[in-house]
């Protein structure tokens, strides 16, 4: 683009310029500041892991105050010299301007002198001076041309100075000394590795990770990072001694990347699910402020699905539409057994808090027999309608996103021992069937709970990566009598699944039907997962409902005490 | 009752000049500059660039100092709770 050299108001740049100059000064005033104040403490008698925290943290914050001073001053000069060169440009313009003004109107007069002595000419009344006077007259006018020509050429000189000091300028504000090396460098995450990315987040400090905050290409980029077990490693490698950390001890590197990337970190797999927790709530007040309709109405759902019980964690948060989400109940980075409820048709984040109810009532059974158990609930897949229950599209679609979210678990572990199960209601075994056929996530035990059938690929329960397989089903029954009245219609109108209850299975059959004249042990007569509650449904039980032997065959089956019964 | 191991005042202190510190680079990040004219479309631009980098540079600094004199303030009200106790121990 040609440049105007006479374009730009000096007087204002540089007001810019000190107004830029002011700005670094007061950042580093208020790094005296800081460093005064965390030095006395520092002196002081306060000790213990929070005051090294401290003394770490304003350790590293003090030079990022003088890193973005030195930018900002460097934009400064840049500036000043900018508002330098662009008036020494602009002067020599109006320079060059006047001259052609006064050559145009020398220009003018000898045309005019030209045109009166050949008019003279023309005439006859012309004299011998007139003849000189022409000649001269032509002469001016030849040196004219070069004039013209010179102040032209100037010009247009000029107008290449003024590209080459806006090109440079434009550049120089560019530049790592004026918006830093982590600026420059976040242009390119695109074209890093994954291993890079994490390696160039990683030496980042607390304060330039959450300058990065409003850049959607990092979170982007860091949300494509697929590999749980590398995710992990870096997760541990950014809590320093605290490793994975926890809401009680982590690192200031830990807390800023969940500040600035919630929405990534809260679904991110391998990182420990107190981060997910945090980020998938902070980005809930988020959505909450911006959605409207069925979708304000889910996540306010899921907003009161994090209120009812104690030790709540919201492990996945996917702004779909209905929203996807994952609770757990119980502490997922440190339950020993713990299981992943997949819920079927019907089942969304708009009545997350019937699926969440379901995988409390199991987390109390199971621990009737183990210590330490969590269960997940987890909607953290689109499930079907009535219309589409009979496909297997979304339970395959469902069955990645498990697969990735037990990859996950086992890398957001490590080593920590334990259990892990996975619990399918209807459609739901339909979708972790497939999971656990496709991939080995060393799963302990497997649970098909009135199931809508399993795909025709699964033959017998030898082929579901599990140590055991286990089938919970109702006695069936037709809409409107007693018993579970849906399973048997996915089985039986997909026309192509398998019944997991079936003996050629080769699944252990858990009874459901209840133990007459033992109040705990009602029998299951519904197909739904929740039915019976304190004022409602007398004596109709869904599969999770308190009270059953659905409910306790499940809890055995999922703490390894089947055998035990 | 006094406190025989950490200076409550002195942390309180810190504490609150180091919130002070937060608000003014907030307000140092917030305050807006006047539009000079450059005269040049690039230049605006890349100034403009510039700008808002380093105003997120110097809010996420705020943030961050923010964080640390809440940790400062939480262990002095920690060390203050301990005290009171002490105290009713003492009773």
């Amino acid at each position: 683009m040609t440049a105007d050299p006479t374009r730009g108001a000096p007087a204002s740049i540089r007001v810019t310029a000190r107004q830029h100059e002011a700005r670094a000064q007061a950042l580093r005033d208020e790094q005296t500041r800081l460093e005064r104040a965390a030095g006395g403490l520092s002196a002081g008698e306060w000790s213990g892991s929070a005051k090294r925290q401290f003394t770490s943290a304003a350790g590293t914050l003090g030079p990022s105050y003088s890193r973005t001073a030195s930018l900002i001053e460097h934009v400064a000069q840049t500036l000043s010299r900018y508002a330098d060169e662009v008036e020494r440009i602009q002067d020599e313009a109006a320079r060059i301007r006047s001259a052609q003004d006064s050559a145009a109107a020398d220009r003018d007069r000898l045309v005019t002198d030209r045109s009166r002595l050949n008019e003279a000419v023309d005439s006859g009344t012309d004299v011998e001076a007139d003849h000189v006077m022409l000649r001269r007259v032509a002469d001016a006018l030849t040196q004219q041309d070069t004039l013209d020509s010179q102040l032209s050429t100037r010009w247009a000189e000029l107008v290449a100075e003024r590209t080459r000091l806006d090109d440079s300028t434009a550049a120089e504000l560019s530049d790592v000394d004026s918006v830093g090396v982590v600026a420059v460098q976040a242009h390119s995450v695109g074209r890093m590795s994954d291993r890079q990315l994490l390696t160039w987040l990683g030496s980042l400090t607390p304060d330039q990770l959450l300058a990065l905050r409003d850049d959607p290409a990092i979170a982007d980029r860091l949300g494509s990072v697929s590999d749980p077990e590398l995710i992990a490693d870096w997760w541990s490698s950014a809590g320093g001694s605290h490793e994975r950390g926890s809401n009680d001890g982590h690192s200031s590197e830990q807390d800023a990347l969940i500040a600035a990337f919630p929405a990534v970190i809260g679904n991110l797999n391998g990182v420990a699910y107190w981060a997910r927790d945090r980020a998938n709530r902070s980005q809930l007040k988020t959505l909450i402020g911006s959605a409207s309709g069925e979708d304000l109405a889910a996540y306010k759902n899921i907003r009161a699905s994090l209120g009812k019980y104690k030790g709540v964690q919201l492990t996945s948060l996917v702004p779909h539409h209905p929203p996807l989400a994952a609770v757990s109940i119980g502490d997922l980075d440190r339950a020993h057994d713990v299981t992943y409820l997949v819920p079927g048709m019907d089942s969304d984040t708009r009545n997350m808090t019937v699926v969440e109810r379901a995988a409390y009532n199991l987390r109390v059974r199971q621990q009737d027999y183990v210590g330490d158990a969590a269960v997940v609930a987890w909607i953290n897949y689109e499930t079907p309608t009535p219309k589409t229950v009979l496909h297997g599209d979304l339970a395959r679609a469902g069955s990645e996103r498990l697969g990735q979210d037990l990859a996950g678990f086992n890398a957001a572990r490590g080593s920590t021992t334990g259990t892990l199960n996975v619990v399918g209601h209807s459609y739901g075994s339909t979708t972790s069937s497939l999971t656990l056929a496709h991939g080995d996530y060393g799963v302990d035990s497997y649970v098909t709970v009135g199931s809508a059938g399993l795909e025709r690929e699964i033959k017998t329960a030898d082929d579901i990566h599990s140590d055991q397989v286990f089938a919970a089903q109702a006695p069936r029954s037709i809409p409107g009598l007693p018993g579970d009245n849906w399973s048997w219609v996915g089985q039986a109108f997909s026309m192509t699944r398998r019944d997991p209850a079936s003996p050629s299975f080769g699944a252990t059959y858990l009874p459901t039907a209840g133990l007459p004249h033992d109040p705990t042990m009602n029998g299951v007569n519904r197909h739904d997962p929740i039915w019976n509650n304190a004022t409602d449904h007398a004596g109709q039980y869904g599969y999770f409902d308190k009270n059953t032997e659905s409910l306790d065959n499940i809890a055995r089956a999922t703490t390894g005490k089947v055998s035990d019964r | 009752m006094g406190n025989l191991i950490v200076d409550l005042a002195a942390m309180n202190a810190a504490s609150t000049t180091i919130t002070r510190i937060s608000a003014a680079l907030n307000e140092e990040a917030g305050a807006a500059g006047i539009a000079a004219d450059f005269g040049s479309d690039a230049v605006a631009a890349a100034h403009s660039e510039a700008s808002t980098s380093h105003e997120r540079s110097v809010r996420a600094i705020a943030e961050m100092t923010d964080t640390i004199g809440g940790w400062v303030r939480t262990a002095a009200e920690e060390f203050s709770r301990r005290d009171t106790d002490l105290a009713s121990d003492a009773e």
